[in-house]
């Protein structure tokens, strides 16, 4: 990984199996989000290719790229949630875009995941008028919103969401 | 797909309903209805409760959760008793989280906007036309995602909601300056026509000058200032926070939607443009008249029978109006796209949109000027 002649980390070589829990550990600064956006395409490494089973994510086409992005969720730092959006909507949004849900139904997919870190009622909110705990949380509902393959967090347990939450999301 | 043959019904003994599922739940495929269930229910008045048998169950997602969320619900409602023994363990677990945390009761909001899209008298109203399970869209990330080049094409509502918000909103400013500009023009033209004993053609003047040239073009400075900074500070700030990057790893391709944002941005630019334009033309027009009648209130003044004002100056400011339009969309999502990750750069990439849709404005108008000298119109 690189930002122009800058080489941030080298020699990088791991394999992350069914149901592991892989955790990235580092000083501030010491390139773990970097790495994580290299890992969702959000960087493109300066050299080497990134894997997701036998597809070669780094040398995909765009197409193929968004295929195998459905099949992650990403947990932002911040929450990421889109602010214009009731909480509801930013995690319909996943559903309606790549399932043959209705409106009804993806509003109950969407309730049942706000209820699984303790949101419930909160459908009908904007992102602005709860908590930062609370955003993250409903982040968390949003990554998990299509059931992915894989959940990458950038931050994996945040005080404000209890560890109830996170095993549910291991 | 969860068909219904997922699902069948076994009477256990006389008060029990056994539910057995069978196959791959997916998501992606839809939905069983609880109603099912119901159904089944009463069919068999006298039953007392609700059991599981998984046993032919392939695999499982969030589908058999909402499911049997539902079907608890439903269960509640009738009094019967649901026993999740039958269920896979991490079902059991997963239902027993959703049901940790009461639900919430909706706190009151005050003080909404009547512009609120989804609250407020315009909110409501919409909600009523286009139904209360209507996806209507709020603001501009819901339209980016709706104006995705896929099925999802942008709705009637969305338009009308951004034709509204950028706009029937910019209305105020764009007559004000209208009101000015035309008072300005109408005072200069008429000291200075003044020495040839031309004050007749103050009409002429202002009214050509509004429809061929400064109607569009102010609109389109006012545009610049208002509406394609406020489109590169909101896109600056969804990558500050990182909306954008949630876009994008959805799947959603950032190119994509913002390629068809632009598309969208011309689209109501070009029609607000216009119909401020008009306005403002109007409003110019009619300034300008009152001012030289004002100035030079002589019977001349009042018998001009008309302007040297023809369709072709018309639809020439028209179609400027248009690509000063472009520019505004372009220049401000080109900036909100290139915004830095701080606050700072949120402010530069406004500022800079400006910038650049002004400048672009002027030389597009330059440009015009030459083009149109050369064709004669």
């Amino acid at each position: 990984m690189a930002y122009g002649s800058f080489v941030l980390m080298r020699d990088l070589n791991f394999t992350i199996n069914d149901g592991d829990v892989f955790i990235i550990m580092g000083g501030s600064g010491s390139g773990k989000s970097t790495l994580l956006r290299h890992l969702i395409g959000l960087n493109e490494p300066a050299q080497g290719e990134i894997f997701y089973r036998a597809d070669n994510f780094t040398k995909a086409d765009p197409a193929k790229r968004q295929e195998i992005l459905r099949r992650t969720g990403v947990l932002f730092q911040s929450g990421a949630l889109w602010s214009s959006m009731t909480l509801a909507e930013n995690i319909g949004l996943a559903l309606e875009e790549y399932t043959d849900l209705n409106p009804h139904e993806i509003r109950e997919i969407a309730s049942l995941k706000l209820a699984l870190v303790g949101l419930k009622g909160f459908e009908d909110y904007y992102p602005s008028e709860i908590s930062g705990g609370m955003q993250k949380r409903a982040g968390l509902s949003r990554a998990m919103a299509l059931d992915p393959e894989i959940l990458f967090s950038t931050n994996l347990r945040p005080a404000s969401i209890p560890l109830a939450h996170v095993c549910w999301t291991i | 797909m969860a068909e219904q043959d997922q699902i069948s019904f076994q009477r256990g003994d006389d008060t029990t309903l056994l539910v057995r599922f069978s196959g791959a739940w997916r998501l992606r495929g839809g939905l069983p209805s609880a109603s099912l269930v119901d159904r089944e229910l009463q069919s068999a008045a006298q039953v007392r409760g609700v059991a599981f048998d998984t046993k032919e169950l392939i695999s499982w997602d969030s589908s058999v959760l909402a499911f049997l969320v539902e079907l608890s619900e439903l269960c509640r409602q009738r009094g019967i008793n649901m026993d999740r023994a039958g269920l896979p363990a991490g079902v059991r677990r997963l239902l027993h989280l959703a049901e940790a945390v009461p639900e919430k009761k909706r706190a009151q909001r005050r003080g909404r906007s009547i512009f609120s899209p989804t609250r407020g008298r315009f909110g409501h109203r919409r909600r009523r036309l286009f139904g209360r399970d209507a996806q209507v869209p709020r603001r501009d990330e819901r339209y980016l995602c709706s104006a995705l080049p896929h099925e999802g094409a942008l709705p009637a509502c969305g338009s009308f909601l951004l034709i509204q918000q950028c706009g029937a909103q910019a209305l105020p400013i764009v007559t004000l300056i209208s009101f000015l500009v035309g008072v300005i023009l109408a005072f200069v033209g008429a000291v200075q026509l003044k020495q040839f004993g031309a004050q007749i053609y103050v009409a002429d003047l202002v009214g050509i000058a509004i429809v061929r040239e400064m109607g569009a073009m102010m609109t389109g400075i006012i545009m610049a200032g208002r509406t394609g900074a406020a489109f590169a500070a909101q896109l600056g700030t969804m990558k500050v926070t990182q909306e954008i990057d949630a876009f994008t790893t959805l799947g959603l391709l950032a190119s994509g939607i913002f390629s068809a944002a632009a598309r969208d941005r011309f689209g109501f630019d070009d029609a607000s443009a216009v119909s401020l334009r008009r306005f403002r033309r109007c409003a110019g027009r009619g300034h300008g008249r009152h001012r030289e009648c004002s100035i030079s209130p002589g019977p001349r003044t009042f018998a001009r029978p008309s302007m040297r004002l023809g369709l072709t100056d018309l639809f020439g400011g028209v179609f400027k109006s248009a690509v000063y339009g472009v520019l505004v969309a372009l220049s401000g999502c080109l900036r909100g796209i290139q915004c830095g990750n701080s606050s700072s750069a949120v402010g530069d990439a406004a500022t800079s949109a400006v910038v650049t849709g002004i400048v672009a404005i002027v030389a597009a108008c330059g440009i015009f000027a030459v083009v149109f000298y050369v064709l004669g119109i």
